[in-house]
């Protein structure tokens, strides 16, 4: 019986399975075996750990992994702390909720380089708007954002903040708003004052939740490209403004060494795995409804 | 335990608070709005001009001229219909399939299935470039879903939503002549009509929005989607801010239209992937 | 330390933002005063404000109209966090990720207790309830009934001068109800403190409250001792609604000084003639050689009585109590009467009580 029903399943699973066989399967045992590949080009093999060592030795890819480490610990935390003030004010009002809901949402449907063309014309250096105003209003010299190393990363950032406030703030609202009022009616009959309910009650009932928004936080902040090549250009190297997946792009587009990319890309997906890893511990920790 | 002042002053406080943040959120917007409807020159001046003095609409024309924009817009049009079926006939043939049947190993394969997710599509990236190199797909329409019509996730989604159907119904149907395939296509599909239409925006928005896979494989002007051509009209427009801002809103403002009419299913179908976890 | 509450003309009225007509009035002028020291109870049927009432006295729920004292300080406008009470939820509202230990000193440390005090009072009020031994357990970790006492030490804690109870019974089980009911009288009657307690449980009301105030549709019905409540009943709904099985209702007639039922005799009565209803208890009806004639349905036996349905000639179906010496069979032919002094009438129709026959 068991046999004729994956006979008759098969036919349903066959295409999803051969796109992923082929787009993902694949791919991924390749990678990592190009990444042990000492020569350049994927058709001749010669497998060493030279590349890692290569990998490991090479300045632009520290670069790369010293700013998106940067990057991922700098704006993950700013964006949560920022959301969790923005969803703590929406679960208190009632009237217009809904209103800012929809308009702090906006930014996660746009194309990210579309948005990122217009902040690079605020953040351009002659006739941007941040500069006139700073310069104008402060008196403060032009900064130039985006084609200075120095602030290159700066502009970034500011600009990864902005974008990744949309879908923080859904979700810690939504998972704020599923808190049951009970605990506050209870914590009121406790004495607690709004300070002590929010540290005390809401943040770690809410723990699951910040715990999950802050890993995938960080999972999307070390894949950080289009921003980066939107914002900066396709010579962000340059402006050291680097992040590990743009060294891969550099690596397969430019220079069009195979086994390199794939090394510095099985980096990222060990990264990434541990992360998901750690998200898992932290989601069974802060459960408080499992025995 | 009426309306203190303390409690005014703390409601006007928050309202103050979320406000400002609304105009963060929304000033890029509103920004790139009035420039593109601005005059070359007053996008560049101090003070800046929170209103245009003329609504300069040939700024839309004059972009179409300087790059193939109309081209860029229809090629991610058909690139989205294309997607949407393919892709939602691959993803619920699946979902049917691990719902419906029972086999030794299925849970085993779905997980891996499932464990797909983790990996993050960067990694995948070169060996799916030269994968399509050599399959001479460069500069087609099909390369730029086909790697992405299995999205593990959807398929969760709608494995779901044919599991929430009773048993019941499908001895009914299989009762009423049905075969699986029908049932399939005419009873769970129809019932899980509100998660498909969630899973067909949500899928939308990512392929419009998507860049770094139509950067890799697409080599001629004439294939180009929307996101790129925007890129590679920016070393074209150079400093000419109106053209740039007129190109950016022809490509934000299909999303945010969609946004504006399916905000409730767009938000329900990324909060149940959030609160998943 | 214990408290008089009194209530005057509490309303509470809930409005519909979307059709400011549709207004439910969940508490309706209720003046009602509880004596200090004592057991409570809030009783009536689903719906009745008894809970809303409960919440207003906690200052959770704001009043539409009408003023709550506390041992005549005027609290009606007090935030709930000074009104000094301790509330038992019906779903516990155990907080799910402190301690038992730390969910009951929680109110302590608001209230800036000492660390030392904290731990002793833990321990004290832990030992109350007898969940000592639980202290570093979290919530998910413990059944229904040492969750409820986990709760009931959490609102003890701070040495409050009221204790509210909501519906605190009816998450547990039939075994555990009867056993925690009785901790809670036992808990009470310990500590001294003016409790109030909500429920629809009419028996449960009846076995452990000193007083009981029932409550229908938002409205203050009868106030008394359970043994008066039951005994002297102010109208019909009070009537029907205590006691088990319910009171046998008849519809009666004021006929030439006396009260037919059925063209039967039941009692002399001096009113005005026109219709009456009559109310006997189960336990006050009897075999008698003239009255009303009726087949028995079914007879149940409960070791020292008999319960039996018994059908009327009319179709009216009658509960009747009995000893367990009585002959009653099921299928047999009976007639049944009435014993003096236990008939209640009330208006025919407003349910008001008028005497007892």
């Amino acid at each position: 019986m068991k046999q004729q029903e994956i006979k008759k399943a098969l036919p349903y699973l066959l295409p999803a399975f051969i796109v992923l066989l082929v787009f993902t399967f694949y791919p991924l045992a390749n990678a990592v075996i190009q990444s042990f590949n000492r020569l350049p080009t994927p058709d001749k093999y010669d497998l060493s750990l030279k590349t890692y060592q290569w990998l490991l030795k090479d300045v632009t890819f520290m670069n790369a992994v010293r700013n998106t480490l940067v990057y991922s610990f700098v704006t993950v935390p700013i964006s949560i702390a920022i959301s969790l003030m923005i969803s703590a004010l929406l679960t208190s009002i009632q009237r217009l909720r809904v209103f800012f809901q929809t308009v702090y949402f906006l930014p996660y449907v746009t194309s990210a380089v579309a948005v990122a063309f217009t902040w690079g014309y605020l953040f351009n250096a002659d006739y941007g708007l941040i500069n006139m105003i700073l310069g104008n209003l402060f008196g403060l010299a032009k900064i130039p954002w985006i084609k200075d190393p120095q602030y290159a990363m700066t502009a970034v950032m500011i600009f990864g903040i902005w974008r990744s406030l949309a879908f923080n703030v859904l979700i810690l609202t939504t998972g704020m708003l599923s808190i049951d009022p009970q605990y506050y009616k209870a914590a009121r009959i406790d004495g607690a004052n709004n300070a002590t309910t929010f540290f005390k009650i809401t943040l770690p009932l809410l723990a699951p939740v910040v715990s999950y928004v802050f890993t995938i936080g960080l999972i999307n902040a070390f894949r950080v490209f289009t921003e980066v090549y939107a914002l900066i250009g396709s010579y962000a190297r340059i402006y050291n403004a680097n992040t590990m997946v743009f060294y891969i792009f550099d690596q397969l587009w430019v220079y069009k060494d195979y086994s390199l990319a794939s090394a510095a890309s099985v980096i990222l997906l060990l990264i990434i795995l541990v992360l998901t890893g750690f998200s898992r511990w932290l989601s069974r920790k802060t459960d408080y409804n499992a025995s | 335990m009426n309306i203190t002042p303390k409690k005014a002053i703390g409601k006007t406080l928050s309202y103050l608070i979320l406000g400002f943040f609304a105009v963060i959120t929304l000033f890029p917007f509103y920004w790139m709005t009035i420039t593109a409807l601005q005059d070359s020159n007053a996008a560049v001046t101090w003070p800046p001009q929170l209103w245009p003095k003329a609504l300069h609409w040939e700024n839309f024309t004059r972009l179409l001229d300087a790059a193939p924009f109309g081209r860029y817009f229809t090629n991610s049009v058909i690139v989205v219909i294309m997607d949407l079926s393919v892709s939602m006939v691959v993803m619920s043939l699946a979902a049917f399939g691990f719902a419906h049947y029972k086999f030794k190993g299925k849970e085993t394969i779905f997980m891996v299935f499932l464990a797909t997710m983790m990996i993050p599509s960067e990694a995948l990236i070169i060996t799916n470039f030269r994968t399509v190199a050599k399959l001479g797909w460069f500069d087609t329409y099909h390369v730029l879903f086909l790697p992405y019509v299995a999205s593990v996730f959807y398929i969760y989604l709608l494995r779901q939503a044919f599991e929430s159907v009773p048993k019941q119904l499908y001895l009914a149907a299989r009762i009423d002549g049905c075969t699986d395939f029908q049932y399939f296509l005419k009873i769970l599909v129809p019932i899980a009509r509100p998660m498909m239409i969630t899973i067909a925006i949500l899928k939308t928005i990512a392929s419009w929005n998507s860049f770094m896979w139509p950067l890799l494989v697409t080599n001629t002007n004439r294939m180009r989607v929307i996101s790129y051509g925007l890129v590679a009209f920016q070393s074209e427009a150079g400093n000419d801010f109106p053209l740039m801002m007129a190109a950016s809103i022809f490509t934000v403002a299909p999303m945010v239209i969609l946004y504006l009419i399916a905000r409730r299913k767009i938000i329900d179908g990324i909060a149940r992937g959030g609160i998943k976890g | 330390m214990c408290v008089r509450i009194r209530l005057e003309d509490v309303t509470v009225r809930f409005q519909d933002r979307k059709n400011p007509q549709n207004e439910v009035i969940a508490v309706n002028k209720v003046d009602l005063e509880i004596p200090e020291g004592k057991l409570i109870c809030l009783l009536g049927p689903s719906g009745c404000g008894k809970s809303t009432t409960l919440f207003a006295i906690a200052g959770l729920q704001e009043l539409t109209e009408g003023k709550i004292y506390f041992r005549d300080k005027d609290v009606t406008h007090l935030d709930t966090q000074e009104r000094k009470i301790g509330l038992v939820f019906q779903n516990y509202a155990l907080y799910p990720h402190m301690t038992v230990a730390g969910n009951i000193a929680f109110p302590l440390k608001n209230a800036k207790w000492k660390k030392q005090d904290i731990e002793a009072r833990v321990l004290e009020v832990a030992t109350i309830v007898q969940i000592s031994d639980l202290l570093d357990r979290k919530p998910a970790q413990l059944s229904g009934g040492q969750q409820q006492r986990v709760a009931i030490a959490r609102a003890l804690a701070k040495k409050p001068e009221i204790l509210l109870l909501d519906e605190p019974l009816s998450n547990l089980d039939a075994k555990l109800r009867h056993s925690t009911r009785e901790e809670i009288k036992r808990i009470q009657k310990a500590t001294g403190i003016t409790t109030v307690f909500v429920t629809h449980d009419q028996e449960e009301a009846m076995t452990i409250s000193d007083e009981i105030v029932i409550m229908e549709a938002g409205n203050f019905i009868q106030q008394g001792k359970p043994q008066d409540v039951y005994e002297k009943p102010n109208n019909l709904f009070v009537a029907g609604f205590i006691g088990s099985p319910t009171m046998n209702f008849f519809k009666g007639r004021f006929e030439n000084g006396a009260v037919m039922v059925d063209g039967y005799r039941i009692a002399g009565h001096s009113g005005q003639d026109g219709p009456v209803t009559v109310g006997v208890r189960a336990e006050a009806i009897q075999v008698k050689e003239k009255g009303l004639l009726g087949l028995v349905e079914n007879v149940e036996l409960l070791g020292r009585e008999r319960l039996c349905r018994v059908r009327l000639e009319n179709g009216q179906e009658v509960s009747m109590v009995a000893s367990i010496d009585t002959l009653i069979e099921e299928e047999q032919n009976i007639t049944i009467g009435f014993v003096t002094g236990k008939v209640y009438l009330f208006e025919a129709e407003t349910g008001k009580a008028l005497a007892r026959v």
